[in-house]
């Protein structure tokens, strides 16, 4: 018996939603980056406090000051909307592969 | 470089007028300026009928042409065309055949992009208003340096306001100037109500009442929102924070409002109240609002100053000493000091001797005034490191700015040199004179002339970045019926004036400093291994350190254990002093890490990269990030390079500080000890650092500094790490840009040359 459609949908969209969630990660990430992090935030980041700077890999950050981060804002919220995703669209690909809705997909 | 349209319009204005009455001939260079605009001014009026010629395009022409209709086709004067035809030209626009004076395509299409640029989606038709803004040196396109954002401005002012008959064209190049501020003050008037004959563009009662009225925050309708935004994004940035042209207030305008409030000391609302209104239009702002502190020529009694401090001022300024011709008497008497530290004052020195002419500035008048404030200022006991606010106490135009004040202060700062610099170089003068000595003399403070608004250099400038008192008001004071003339002053609390903890001592600013890293090394070398090395990495973690940063791949990470130890058993970190050279903020972790960079891999590759190189790397990725506005490096260099007032990515701080860490570090990888070097360096080096780092790093040749330049930015590619690092490093300011080595030679060349010929200025001394 082969899978069907509606379940392979949500199978490969199960499988997307994470590989997105790590391209958007690595993009937040690439905005760690910088070799003089007082000059960055005084620059783009209305300003530096040397109390904070450290890395933070969940969720990923690396601030300027109490309010501003080089992290966008984005970037943490889309990569928990993406996993949720992918872990809701796995559990629909099983759902829909155990109860298969049409006819044609139960044959 | 000579152009032949130009040249073409010169020589048909001089022989089509030259024997009118009245007409003055312009050169025949082929190069365009005012001289040819006056001279097809002066023709124009004479083909109107008009006798009395003149260079101002005045409203008799305005009016003679108004006569006659928009120049469009079938215009019967083929002269006036001609006449326009050439104006375009000479402003850079093709406008078509000049053999003749018809009104063909060439010129609508000329006009059409004029039009175009200055904020009209309109015909290719010359209206009046239109004719006079060929005929000037106005420029309608972005010029280097300036901002789309207030090319912006700039056009909705003309698209909106053309129809009012007191409102002309303005430039469109981006710079906010006197014009453009006049014609902004002319748009809130028109807003308030005021005729359009009484728009005079001045800051008088019937504005100050209409603004008083029209406090602009949320809700506020789009008009003043407009207008009040326009204010903003003239005023420029404020801490890397720009305004945005807007109709209708949001929370970024919000929180402009609130940095630009906190900037120029007005108490923060976070709207636009009539206090920031003024601020943001003319250099006094409101001159009744709170201000704490003051100046004058006259004498401080004690009684004086307990009247002074009750009535809320803290600090008064006062004239160290005065020519010996000099009838004012202004200058501090024996006993003053003591006397203003008696009634709870501090005090701020200013030093002016003859300063009112243009022809008192020159490089050795500043030196010699340097060196007899330097001797009062002893005299008086004051401590070293003092700011002493040096005066320009005139109107200087921006020309003179250049050949005569700078000069000036180069002289001081040379004359502070030859004492020792024991005093630091303040200056006193309009927006535009702090401004421009602050970068290019490094004057660490600015006292702003604010009161004296109708100057040039007030109007059409923001207040500088470095601004420590700012004038907003004179009036007679009353100490209890001694009635004496005094200066109110905004105190920004930077420099907070001397008061008699800093009279009559022996120390110096970077005394705690210097205590710290001799008490850092002993650490060190109580830990153990290499102790210069431990103190250079002590003083650059955790800022300079670690994967994200970098520095783990160019020298490797600190010595943790170390860092725990030194923690615990060093002395409590000192993160900046103040330099005693320039008086700048020098931050300790910034020049640690060039100097560790420099030990621990030497002159060229991360050495330099640890230092100048990152960033120079950093500041050319910001250049290409302003491509729109900065077509030339050179421009964007001599702008942003090494400057006191401009936040920039490669200031006059990092300058120092990267200086300073290729020497000390130089000078401990051939041997010395750390705490030795800096002390020697913060004693005596200091004065000389620029010759040593010229000398040094680049054998004291513009070319070696040029070359040096090229090999950092990608000319070498040995180091595939250090090259990922170098294209990292532009990338984090300038995005997905051409890389040094993908632009074009061209266009490259005039940046390194910028950088160059900074460095090998600033290494004059």
């Amino acid at each position: 018996m082969g899978v069907p459609g509606t379940a392979r949908r949500w199978a490969v969209a199960a499988s997307c939603a994470p590989l997105a969630a790590f391209l958007v990660y690595a993009w937040g990430a690439i905005h760690l980056y910088t070799p003089d992090i007082r000059e960055t935030c005084e620059l783009e980041h209305g300003g530096w406090d040397r109390a904070h700077g450290q890395v933070t890999y969940f969720p990923l950050s690396r601030r300027c000051n109490a309010y501003q981060d080089l992290v966008p804002a984005y970037v943490n919220p889309t990569v928990v909307v993406l996993l949720v995703a992918a872990a809701l669209f796995a559990g629909l690909a099983v759902a829909a592969r155990r109860n298969p809705r049409s006819p044609k997909e139960q044959s | 470089m000579a152009d032949p349209k130009v040249l073409e319009a010169q020589r048909w204005v001089n022989s089509t007028y030259g024997s009118v009455p009245g007409y003055e001939r312009c050169a025949e260079t082929g190069v365009t300026g005012w001289a040819v605009m006056f001279s097809l001014t002066r023709a124009l009026q004479h083909e109107l009928g008009i006798t009395a010629l003149s260079d101002s395009f005045g409203p008799t022409t305005l009016a003679k042409l108004a006569e006659r209709g928009d120049v469009s086709p079938g215009y019967t004067k083929p002269n006036i065309v001609r006449i326009a035809k050439y104006g375009l030209f000479c402003k850079g626009y093709s406008a078509g055949d000049t053999s003749n004076g018809g009104y063909d395509n060439g010129l609508y299409e000329a006009v059409r992009d004029l039009k175009s640029n200055i904020g009209f989606t309109s015909d290719g038709y010359i209206q009046p208003k239109i004719f006079k803004a060929i005929l000037n040196m106005d420029a309608y396109v972005l010029l280097s340096g300036g901002r789309v954002e207030v090319r912006d401005v700039q056009r909705w002012l003309n698209a909106t306001y053309i129809t009012k008959s007191t409102f002309f064209v303005i430039p469109c190049d981006g710079h906010f100037t006197r014009d453009v501020q006049i014609a902004l003050m002319r748009a809130i008037q028109y807003q308030i109500g005021i005729p359009e004959d009484q728009a005079t563009g001045h800051f008088g009662p019937g504005t100050q009442n209409g603004l008083r009225n029209n406090t602009v925050r949320p809700g506020s309708p789009a008009a003043w929102v407009r207008l009040f935004s326009a204010a903003c994004v003239f005023n420029g940035g404020v801490g890397g924070v720009f305004a945005a042209f807007t109709s209708g207030w949001d929370a970024a305008l919000g929180d402009f409002v609130n940095r630009f409030q906190d900037f120029s000391a007005l108490t923060r609302t976070g709207i636009g109240d009539y206090a920031t209104w003024a601020q943001l239009l003319v250099s006094t702002g409101d001159p009744d609002r709170p201000a704490s502190a003051s100046d004058t020529r006259f004498h401080i009694s004690v009684p004086r100053a307990r009247a002074l401090k009750a009535a809320g001022y803290e600090v008064v300024g006062r004239y160290l000493d005065e020519d010996p011709w000099s009838t004012l008497d202004k200058e501090i008497q024996p006993g003053e000091l003591d006397a203003i530290f008696a009634g709870g004052l501090r005090v701020f020195p200013i030093s002016q001797y003859a300063a009112d002419t243009v022809d008192d500035f020159t490089w050795s008048n500043g030196y010699d005034h340097a060196l007899r404030a330097h001797d009062r200022a002893v005299g008086y006991g004051f401590n070293r490191g003092t700011v002493i606010y040096f005066a320009v106490d005139y109107d200087a135009t921006g020309e003179q700015i250049a050949s005569h004040v700078i000069p000036y202060f180069q002289g001081i700062q040379a004359g502070l040199g030859t004492r020792g610099k024991r005093y630091v170089a303040g200056v006193y003068g309009s927006r535009n004179v702090c401004a421009q000595v602050s970068d290019q003399a490094f004057a660490r403070y600015s006292f702003v002339s604010g009161m004296s608004w109708g100057f040039s250099g007030n109007l059409g400038f923001p207040l500088p970045a470095n601004w420590s008192y700012n004038q907003i008001k004179e009036f007679d004071f009353d100490a209890g019926g001694d009635v004496f003339a005094l200066d109110r002053d905004v105190r920004r609390g930077n420099d907070p004036g001397v008061g008699p903890e800093n009279i009559g001592g022996s120390g110096s600013p970077v005394d705690d400093y210097l205590r710290y890293v001799d008490d850092l090394y002993a650490t060190a070398l109580a830990y153990g291994g290499d102790a210069n090395r431990r103190v250079m990495e002590y003083l650059r973690y955790p800022t300079y350190n670690g994967a994200w940063s970098g520095w783990e791949t160019l020298i490797g990470d600190v010595d943790q254990a170390w860092i725990d130890y030194a923690s615990t058993h060093g002395p409590a970190r000192v993160e900046s002093y103040v330099d005693p050279s320039l008086g700048i903020t020098v931050n300790v972790d910034h020049f640690g890490a060039t100097a560790n960079a420099v030990y621990l891999k030497g002159n060229g590759g991360r050495g330099d990269f640890g230092g100048w190189a990152g960033d120079l790397a950093t500041f050319y990725g910001e250049w290409r990030s302003h491509g729109e506005e900065y077509a030339s490096g050179y421009a964007f260099c001599a702008d942003r390079l090494a400057k006191i007032n401009v936040l920039s990515s490669f200031p006059l701080n990092d300058l120092v500080e990267d200086v300073d860490g290729y020497l000390i570090g130089s000078a401990v990888r051939a041997g010395a000890r750390i705490d030795q070097a800096i002390r020697a360096h913060l004693v005596d080096g200091h004065r000389t650092r620029f010759w040593q780092f010229y000398a040094g790093r680049y054998g004291g040749t513009v070319t070696g500094v040029r070359d040096a330049a090229w090999n950092a930015l990608g000319g070498s590619t040995a180091d595939a790490q250090l090259a990922t690092l170098t294209e990292a490093a532009i990338r984090r300011t300038g995005g997905v840009c051409l890389l040094p080595s993908q632009l074009p030679s061209a266009k490259l060349e005039p940046f390194l040359q910028g950088y160059a010929e900074t460095i090998e200025r600033l290494s004059h001394g």
